[in-house]
């Protein structure tokens, strides 16, 4: 069973994930805030991390550089509004294998984990 | 094995990590740190990361975010982080417009109005010196002070500085700028120190205030708050300045420090300049 670290500061969003991901077999920790998480990661092994772009305290960019430094291996889905060219550069250096669009479906967000978990190291390392 | 996050006493403070106690620090109380502070912010956190023996920023921010129990120790964060460096009769150019030129005429319209009430607020007070330079003034100005229902309400962010502020003992060094004569009159020497004498201390009353919160004064006749405003970026100081223009009384005065100004901040104050000597007025 995958340890899926979960960063959403929504709520409903983040209990709705919890719920429904902890029914198909993942063991979700889900926290409100980069700070909590980068704390979560230091404690604990995740397999995946799933991060809202735009979170409190630290922007969701500076939380997967900092948990891809804490364990390279992670595998980090980045999540946002209004993901462009931009963003989707910035994840994917910082080490992101997988870029979701809000809104988004349960299915769509476990194909993504699957995908995100065979290319763990991130797109970019080889 | 730790991984060396876990161990940040011993790092240096990472750009994310300066990021996040910057957003931190400037939201709390408006002192905006620049990139070349740095280093300070990074030792004085370390310097109370020792003293709650939490050992990463990670866990220190989260310590002093913690809305039910990181009060206290986010004040204690606040405190060492502020620059306390003040001094008696700090800027002698505008303390003179201030006992020679404005307090006269304060008080001659006062009288004038059957009006024996006087309100001045030290805000930013750090260890004193400025309230009661203040007191000294308005002393040796007022011959009938003991008529007079006068406040000096003296406030800082930083619980040590008003700690020290309020006990009014100082040592010899520190006396530098207060004349001799004044030094005998207003103050008792004992073991090398100077406390500051009942006549001055009856005059002020020392509370904690945060500039970035109201704080209920209102008609006050003049407001200090120098060298406060240098550390605050120009939104803050437009935020500090509003409020302090709600609550002077009208035609009331503001002092600032020699390095800050109005200009592009608020227009509701007109310069005053006098023999190097400079203050606002209320339009
Ligand atoms: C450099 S001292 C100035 C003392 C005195 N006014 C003078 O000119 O000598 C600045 C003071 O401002 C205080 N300060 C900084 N930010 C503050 C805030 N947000 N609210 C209240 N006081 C603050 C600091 O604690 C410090 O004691």
């Amino acid at each position: 069973m995958e340890n899926v670290l979960l960063v959403e500061d929504a709520e409903e969003l983040g209990e709705l994930l919890k719920e429904e991901l902890g029914a198909h077999g993942y063991n979700i920790t889900w926290v409100t805030n980069g700070v909590d998480a980068v704390i979560a990661a230091l404690d604990k092994k995740f397999d995946v991390l799933i991060v809202d772009m735009i979170t409190p305290n630290l922007k969701g960019i500076d939380t997967i550089k900092i948990i891809k430094k804490i364990d390279p291996k992670i595998a980090i889905i980045a999540c946002s509004g209004m993901i462009d060219k931009s963003i989707m550069i910035d994840v994917t250096k910082a080490g992101a294998s997988a870029c979701v669009n809000k809104p988004f479906t349960v299915s769509q967000m476990i194909s993504q984990i699957k995908w995100a978990t065979r290319n763990k190291g991130g797109l970019l390392s080889e | 094995m730790l991984h060396p996050l876990q161990l940040s006493v011993a790092n240096d403070m990472t750009d994310e990590e300066f990021r996040l106690f910057k957003q931190l620090v400037y939201d709390e109380c408006g002192i905006n740190f620049k990139p070349e502070k740095k280093a300070f912010l990074q030792n004085r956190t370390i310097q109370r990361m020792k003293a709650t023996d939490v050992k990463s920023y990670y866990r220190y921010y989260k310590l002093i975010t913690d809305a039910n129990t990181g009060k206290a120790e986010l004040l204690s964060f606040l405190d060492v982080l502020t620059i306390n460096e003040t001094s008696f009769f700090r800027n002698k150019p505008q303390l003179d417009l201030f006992q020679y030129s404005i307090l006269p005429e304060i008080i001659s319209k006062k009288r004038m109005k059957n009006d024996f009430t006087l309100k001045i607020w030290s805000a930013g007070c750090s260890t004193g010196q400025e309230p009661y330079t203040i007191a000294i003034i308005l002393n040796e100005l007022m011959t009938d002070i003991k008529g007079w229902k006068v406040s000096i309400l003296a406030s800082d962010l930083s619980m040590t500085a008003l700690e020290a502020a309020q006990q009014g003992a100082y040592p010899r060094e520190k006396m530098e700028g207060v004349e001799a004569s004044h030094l005998k009159k207003y103050f008792t020497e004992k073991d090398e120190h100077f406390y500051a004498k009942d006549e001055l201390k009856r005059l002020v009353i020392f509370d904690f205030h945060n500039l970035m919160y109201d704080n209920g004064f209102s008609n006050l006749d003049v407001i200090f708050c120098r060298n406060v405003l240098i550390y605050f970026d120009s939104q803050t100081q437009k935020q500090v300045i509003e409020t302090f223009h709600q609550c002077l009384a009208p035609k009331g005065y503001l002092f600032l420090g020699h390095a800050e100004s109005l200009q592009g901040i608020n227009e509701s104050f007109i310069f005053i300049h006098k023999n190097k000597g400079t203050a606002y007025q209320m339009r």
